[in-house]
């Protein structure tokens, strides 16, 4: 898609968003091409730290309005054909979109990939970001509101109404007036009108799968939607952090206590535990959070990634294999060929329809989280 | 009117000194040439890439010229990527002082290429371009391709340039190829780093520093010209890709200063980066018509026996390319060219000689005119 932000007045365009005509003042619109013509073609051979996998092309696409944007694809292409990225035609699929300025536009072009949302005025809407810790969104520990904020547009846009979706996220390592002061989804909730529910004070109901028993937070089990928004990062015990680790929240906090010493004293596999818990859940759909993006020591001590995309599907095992693939990650998370094995979704990449952008021009080398000995005196 | 008053440079090869090392060594050169002083300088433009991959961690790079100098005078730094050197020269040709040393230094092989392909890429426009892999051999690659459609330029035009920059270069100490013969079909044989550019059509990565003394006092090479332009950075959003405005705009701007046509040229330094950067180049500094470049290769009359010699030091393509120093190296030689101090590579009866350097994909470049007077 080619996107050009064009003056209402002079006519004058940018490659990206300005607030107002740095000319003439006036209002600019938004101008979006999706059938686009190839005019320039290039096989790159050369591997860099951005773009490991090679070879892999270059096109120059070219709209009808001579506006042109370089695209990166393992395809090959002449020049003179027509490229455009049609929405998904099987499940499960995942979409990658690249964010180019604009997040609003990157989260409504993913969902437009997996085939758009199904939402009315009495659709009751439950979104569930990642507020775990009392951290500022750069630090991309917990999903950045403007995700959240751009997915809150979109619902709306297509006729949900915001007095029925509820932004719902309990924080472990800090009270929760901390973490929505810091992790900015306090003012997000209050700009937008969107209730926030702290799933710790919420009620919860038990629930049990081949002797997992949890209390899980009854909020979820009356919505027609979930919308899960993990920020994708490198996580210690499960590898990586994608829709599976950010719905453990889901869970009382006293129940999450539990699982944790039982963790430490080696009695449990969080990743069994995690899988578990994902068949007692209903259905829900995932925005991957790449908009910075963790690696290394996540999921609190990593570094910014500065992943610049944006994941969506229906299927939170792939979403989560896409995710694990466009990180190159070496070890494949545990959990993920267990949940596939109990039907909760598919690992093989091989049977996912990924649109939009490719995996592997997506990808690059994401550090793993280790840990280190800083970790242990911090 | 600034005149050249001494020059100076390392030899640009792979040697991993830290950049002052190299700065040292280049000053010293430029220093004794002009029989001037540290004491004589009034302020230094310094030219230096900030390479995240550089172990030396040394940013406020003309804060340490000043320990360096031991010396407390105004020094200023340019930085424009590949085209800090002519930056440095264009800015300081536009403060009001007598002496002045403009200095290029940079050490970037200091990392496996991946890395410094990375790193050079951070020239590019970081949205559309970085993400999309538009690494600079690829978006030069982009230009070849529309130039070979719209003009019947070819890969064996491309190989011809890179071949004459290398024979050139075999002639030049201070050249990575110096004494290095290579053929015609070494160069056509080589891999393909991004269709259709070949490992011989791209500039060689190298360290090194580059140092010219110039002064308002009169020697026999004056600087008559000086235009800078600047391009948008995405080479996709330009109405014409093969055409590099920003070449143009600058070129004029000298041209007019000077009170001279390219055709009063006798030899240039072109910021060869890609071999299709100096066929573009031959028609942006109007040296040729559009569509036209080619023709000078074919007929020899950019080769050193040619009617316009281009890049006689073997350009970045062969003299190799350390990305800040190369503006200020092209100076360096093309005053020793004037002075007819360039023994086996010399221009005879050379009088005026111009250089272009350019900083990522045609965004900054700096022209420059230099006399014999």
């Amino acid at each position: 898609m080619i996107m050009r932000w064009v003056c209402e007045n002079c006519k004058r365009k940018w490659i990206y968003p300005v607030k107002k005509c740095i000319y003439c003042k006036a209002d600019i619109k938004e101008e979006t091409s999706r059938k686009l013509k190839v005019v320039g073609f290039t096989k790159v051979n050369v591997p860099s730290v951005m773009h490991p996998i090679t070879p892999y092309n270059i096109l120059i696409l070219e709209d009808d309005n001579q506006n042109r944007i370089p695209r990166k694809t393992m395809k090959d292409y002449n020049i003179g054909d027509y490229y455009e990225e049609m929405p998904a035609t099987k499940e499960p699929s995942v979409s990658i979109v690249k964010i180019k300025y604009d997040i609003d536009r990157a989260v409504e072009d993913a969902l437009y990939l997996i085939n758009d949302l199904d939402v009315d005025k009495k659709s009751k809407i439950l979104i569930k970001p990642n507020m775990m810790a009392a951290a500022y969104p750069y630090l991309a520990v917990t999903t950045n509101p403007k995700t959240v904020s751009a997915i809150i547009k979109y619902l709306i846009k297509h006729g949900a109404k915001k007095e029925n979706i509820v932004v719902a996220e309990q924080s472990i390592y800090a009270p929760i007036e901390a973490a929505l002061k810091k992790t900015g989804f306090g003012l997000l909730c209050k700009e937008q009108g969107i209730n926030f529910v702290d799933i710790s004070k919420s009620e919860f109901v038990e629930k049990e799968f081949e002797g997992f028993k949890v209390k899980i937070t009854k909020e979820i089990f009356d919505k027609d939607l979930i919308i899960n928004v993990p920020v994708l990062k490198t996580h210690l015990l499960f590898g990586i952090s994608g829709a599976f680790e950010n719905m453990s929240r889901l869970i009382a906090s006293d129940d999450l206590l539990k699982i944790e010493q039982l963790t430490k004293e080696r009695k449990i596999d969080l990743n069994d535990t995690i899988v578990k818990l994902h068949k007692i859940l209903p259905k829900y759909l995932t925005v991957g959070d790449g908009s910075i993006g963790m690696e290394g020591n996540g999921p609190l001590k990593g570094a910014p990634a500065f992943l610049s995309y944006i994941l969506a599907s229906k299927d939170p095992v792939a979403h989560d294999a896409v995710f694990h693939e466009l990180g190159l990650f070496l070890r494949k998370a545990k959990y993920l060929e267990a949940a596939s094995k109990l039907d909760l979704g598919e690992s093989n990449i091989e049977k996912i329809e990924v649109v939009g952008n490719e995996i592997k021009a997506t990808a690059r080398e994401l550090k793993p989280a280790i840990g280190s000995k800083l970790m242990e005196n911090n | 009117m600034h005149y050249i008053k001494g020059v100076g440079m390392t030899k640009f090869d792979i040697e991993n000194r830290n950049s002052m090392d190299f700065a040292e060594d280049a000053i010293m050169l430029a220093l004794d040439d002009s029989g001037l002083n540290i004491d004589d300088l009034d302020a230094v433009v310094v030219a230096n890439s900030d390479n995240a991959f550089n172990p030396e961690r040394q940013r406020h790079f003309n804060s340490f010229l000043s320990s360096f100098f031991r010396r407390r005078m105004p020094i200023i730094r340019t930085p424009a990527v590949c085209g800090g050197g002519g930056v440095a020269l264009w800015t300081a040709l536009r403060l009001n002082y007598n002496n002045m040393l403009i200095l290029g230094t940079d050490r970037l092989l200091t990392a496996p290429s991946e890395l410094v392909t990375d790193q050079i890429l951070e020239a590019a426009d970081r949205i559309y371009e970085q993400s999309e892999g538009m690494i600079f051999p690829a978006q030069n690659a982009l230009v070849a391709q529309q130039h070979f459609m719209r003009y019947g330029s070819n890969s064996d035009d491309l190989a011809l340039i890179a071949l004459k920059n290398h024979e050139n270069a075999f002639l030049n100490p201070k050249a990575m190829f110096y004494g290095k013969k290579v053929s015609l079909e070494k160069i056509k044989s080589s891999p393909v780093v991004a269709s259709p550019l070949r490992l011989f059509d791209c500039s060689i990565t190298v360290n090194g520093a580059a140092a010219c003394v110039i002064s308002k006092d009169k020697t026999n090479i004056k600087i008559s010209g000086s235009g800078l332009a600047v391009d948008y950075m995405a080479t996709f959003e330009r109405d014409d890709m093969v055409t590099w405005t920003a070449i143009k705009n600058a070129a004029d701007a000298a041209y007019k200063q000077a009170n001279l046509k390219p055709k009063d040229i006798d030899l240039a330094e072109i910021h060869d980066a890609f071999t299709i950067v100096e066929l573009v180049s031959y028609e942006d500094l109007g040296f040729a018509e559009k569509g036209h470049g080619q023709e000078l290769i074919r007929d020899g009359t950019v080769k050193l026996d040619g009617k316009l010699p281009v890049n006689t030091s073997g350009g970045l393509k062969a003299k190799g390319h350390p990305i800040s120093p190369t503006g200020v190296a092209q100076i360096v030689e093309l005053t020793e060219q004037l002075r007819g101090e360039s023994k086996e590579r010399q221009v005879s009866n050379a009088k005026i000689g111009l250089a272009q350097n350019i900083g990522g994909a045609g965004g900054t470049v700096s022209v420059h005119i230099v006399e014999r007077c």
